[in-house]
């Protein structure tokens, strides 16, 4: 990283090959929408190359640095867009989360999207881009037990979006 | 291992935090869990439930079709790569405030002096400013009196039912 913050492109390249694939991801399923993850991750690798001097290795791994950067655009875009709406109720499901296509979403993406803010986050983070319970808490800014709570609740509403019984 | 007691409350909410996989679980709860497991018959069944949710969701892959190259491209055109202190960029910028500036910028062919980003910045404005007054339509007078004549009609209407 110190490399990155000296300017060297070549090590900055390599981090974004290494990186681009599940931070794009997140940004997918964070917002449903091509271009609007597009734009997250163009402005995550972006803060990556301008602000590499701040990163603290002490502190978190790069991956989780990324994913934090990546959580706090989605979530800043996310409050643009519904901007008039009440930071209480950022629990309740979406249903203004547009997707490029319902019909070629996958049900487990479409699922997902209608998660309120929090839940679709914490289940992202956890189950596919395979971060520890403590950075998920980190990167959300939450105890573990908050994060586990959401994630029973998540689980617990994809369970039955997607119609899974015993 | 962890210091805290595993209730089967607790074993159940860590099962359906966490899915079916082990592997997922948090390393202090792995032993723990795998003993109750063996042990009882309902989290047995809580488990079986949540394969089911883990098996669709490893289903699903979100790809974005976006390239490393069109990432370095993205960052070549926001900084210039020969010199970070330059190019510190405010990040918070409204996207709108820095469609502007980039506008202000090529028509300044960049690099120009503040003064006449100023009057590019003036100019601009009241380009814009009698483009929109060039689209309001003006009432004819005709059409002022016809309107007047209504109103005091109204008015005398509402006298009358007083």
């Amino acid at each position: 990283m110190r490399q990155v913050a000296s300017g060297d492109r070549g090590v900055y390249a390599t981090l974004v090959a290494h990186h681009l694939a599940p931070i794009s991801a997140y940004a997918q399923r964070m917002t449903g929408n091509a271009a609007n993850a597009e734009d997250i991750t163009q402005e995550v690798f972006l803060r990556l190359w301008v602000k590499a001097g701040e990163f603290d290795a002490t502190r978190a791994r790069l991956t989780t640095w990324l994913h934090q950067m990546a959580h706090n655009l989605a979530i800043d875009q996310h409050r643009k867009r519904h901007r008039e709406v009440s930071l209480d109720v950022i629990d309740v499901p979406d249903p203004t989360v547009t997707t490029d296509s319902d019909e070629q979403t996958h049900p487990v993406a479409r699922a997902l999207l209608q998660l309120p803010e929090r839940q679709r986050s914490a289940l992202a983070l956890t189950y596919y881009q395979d971060l520890s319970n403590r950075e998920v808490a980190n990167i959300m800014g939450l105890s573990t037990r908050a994060v586990e709570s959401l994630l029973v609740r998540a689980r617990s509403a994809m369970k039955i979006r997607l119609e899974i019984t015993q | 291992m962890t210091a805290e007691r595993l209730t089967q409350e607790r074993a159940k909410a860590l099962i359906m935090a966490y899915g079916a996989d082990p592997n997922r679980w948090p390393p202090e709860w792995r032993e723990p869990l795998s003993l109750a497991l063996a042990n009882d018959p309902a989290l047995r069944a809580c488990v079986a439930v949540e394969a089911k949710l883990d098996q669709l969701m490893a289903s699903e892959s979100s790809q974005l079709p976006i390239t490393v190259d069109s990432i370095l491209s993205f960052t070549d055109r926001s900084v210039a790569p020969t010199d970070k202190k330059q190019t510190k960029l405010d990040l918070s910028v409204e996207p709108s405030r820095a469609v502007l500036e980039r506008l202000i910028d090529w028509l300044c062919f960049s690099g120009a002096q503040t003064a006449r980003r100023g009057f590019a910045m003036a100019g601009l404005s009241l380009a814009v400013g009698i483009g929109l007054g060039l689209g309001v339509a003006v009432p004819s007078e005709d059409e002022w009196v016809a309107s007047e004549q209504y109103v005091f009609a109204l008015v005398e209407e509402v006298q009358a039912d007083g």
